[in-house]
């Protein structure tokens, strides 16, 4: 009989009974304003992740006409050096360059003899801090001399970079859009069930209860909406990611590995997709809920509840 | 204790509900308030569990001044002081045991202390055999009697009662009083606004006679012609 809030003890369930459709008003505009945020979040990592794959690459390669001299090379490593915009570099040799190419064909015996190091360039393979600076390091060395050809992936960047950008800028947009629409419904829910309990806090106030003792229940109530919404939408998001890994396999033809980060020694897995990585997407929902679940009814009931 | 200190309490520009009164009300007295309908009875009553503030003067329950009292002792006033109304104001959903345990339940009681008080207040109130009975499965009588069990199943010093009986019949009416009379024995000080005659005339206790917002009678043994 006791123990327990008095109005906590009218249980969740029975209260959902008396007015369903608030409640599942509320449940659901979390659930979509989360599920929706998972989506966005799980982009915004995957495309984070690719961007620091490319970063591990050479990006940018600088094809020799001849075989440089060391002078002439620690040269040009220097000028690039300077910009402060290189992450690494590496300088391969005809004779290395045709060891690379050996490796590429060694299925393809017949090419592989008519291939000799002569015919292939010496080059020199970089790797910029970020990839915005690749147009930059190509512009500086470009008119250098005994410079054939500067290659970079500035499509497949540029495009990532864009990518990376939109999917950050209108998530957030629209996260923030929703959010709010969820605190005001779950706002109105629980102002409407303040006031359907109206006689009854009433009477609550005058046999002595303090303001916490009323409002508790409520904001439990507003809490309880926001797990219901996170658990739900990350129990379909991850079902959804789960049931598409065939095609994002695909999508990501090549790349077997995709790190996000590591936290105490463990390293978190964008690709393949890792228990961690649905872990941290299930504490990110749980506590967007909470916060939607506990702002959404604190406001409502320091609106709608006077002592 | 209850002071009024030269109360006045006005709820329009030029109507006074309450007009300059003063009266005191000692620890384990039994007063009946009397007077036509809008004489000021209810609102004395009002301004004692502070839902209304006086427009003038002060309302004192012992040492607390109670119009200036913060808003965040108000529980704490409103556990000293419980309530009955004409209507009841029971919580339907709710057993004769829950409605009870309310007011324990504010105050953070174990549910061994809680049972233990529910069971005394039971007694009281005649109503051992129907715990776990809803308010709608009772006569009216037994309702009221709920609300008194609600009313002091607290800390309560004083018991407030609003026309306690203006829903019941005559022999309801005098079982309500009954236990009204017993637990103002046992040291509760009860005010009790009414506008009947026989319970007032009969009982022969402090009356205080209200007209108009004003006290025009104020009688040890009073009686309500």
């Amino acid at each position: 009989m006791h123990k327990e809030n008095f109005i906590l003890k009218d249980t969740f369930w029975k209260r959902i009974r008396r007015t369903p459709y608030q409640a599942i008003a509320s449940v659901l505009m979390i659930f979509i304003t989360l599920s929706i945020l998972a989506i966005f979040l799980l982009l915004a990592l995957s495309s984070s992740a690719i961007l620091s794959y490319l970063e591990t690459k050479p990006q940018l390669t600088i094809y020799f006409k001849d075989e440089k001299d060391k002078a002439s090379i620690d040269k040009l490593i220097e000028k690039l050096n300077s910009t402060g915009k290189v992450a690494s570099y590496q300088y391969i040799s005809k004779d290395q360059a045709l060891g690379k190419f050996r490796e590429l064909i060694k299925n393809d015996p017949l090419t592989m003899e008519m291939v000799t190091a002569d015919i292939l360039p010496s080059s020199l393979e970089i790797s910029a801090v970020s990839p915005v600076y690749l147009a930059e390091l190509s512009e500086a060395v470009k008119n250098e001399p005994g410079i054939d050809e500067i290659v970079f992936q500035k499509e497949v960047v540029d495009t990532l970079i864009t990518w990376t950008s939109t999917v950050r800028k209108v998530g957030l947009v629209f996260i923030i859009f929703l959010f709010i629409a969820s605190f005001f419904i779950l706002f109105m829910s629980i102002g409407m069930r303040i006031a359907f309990r109206k006689e009854e806090i009433e009477i609550l106030k005058l046999v002595g209860a303090t303001p916490w003792y009323i409002k508790r229940p409520l904001i439990f109530e507003g809490v309880i909406y926001g797990l219901i919404g996170a658990g739900s939408a990350w129990l379909i998001i991850s079902g959804l990611v789960l049931y598409l890994r065939p095609f994002i396999a695909a999508f990501l033809h090549g790349i077997t590995v995709l790190p996000l980060s590591q936290i105490q020694g463990l390293t978190i897995y964008v690709w393949p997709l890792s228990v961690p990585l649905f872990v941290l997407l299930l504490i990110v929902l749980l506590a967007c809920g909470v916060s939607i679940g506990l702002v959404g009814s604190f406001l409502a009931v320091g609106r709608y509840m006077k002592y | 204790m209850i002071l009024f200190d030269d109360v006045s309490k006005k709820y329009l520009q030029s109507v006074f509900a309450l007009d300059e009164i003063n009266f005191k009300v000692e620890n384990g007295e039994f007063i009946f308030l009397v007077g036509p309908s809008g004489a000021g009875k209810t609102t004395i009553l009002r301004l004692i569990t502070r839902e209304i503030l006086p427009s003038h003067g002060s309302v004192f329950l012992d040492d607390w001044e109670i119009n200036k009292l913060p808003t965040s002792k108000l529980p704490y006033l409103r556990r000293k002081v419980g309530v009955i109304f004409q209507d009841f104001r029971l919580l339907s959903g709710r057993t004769v045991a829950e409605n009870i345990a309310v007011a324990q339940d504010v105050l953070g009681k174990s549910k061994k202390e809680t049972e233990e008080r529910i069971k005394e207040i039971l007694a009281t109130i005649q109503l051992e055999g129907k715990t776990n009975y809803f308010p709608k499965q009772l006569s009216l009588g037994e309702q009221q009697r709920v609300a008194i069990g609600r009313a002091i199943a607290g800390e309560t010093k004083v018991l407030l009662a609003d026309e306690p009986t203006g829903n019941l019949d005559p022999k309801t009416s005098w079982e309500v009083l009954k236990i009204l009379n017993q637990i103002n024995k046992s040291g509760t000080t009860v005010i009790m606004a009414t506008h009947n005659v026989d319970i007032v005339n009969s009982l022969k206790k402090r009356v205080i006679k209200l007209q108009s917002g004003k006290i025009v009678a104020d009688e040890k043994r009073g009686k309500y012609a």
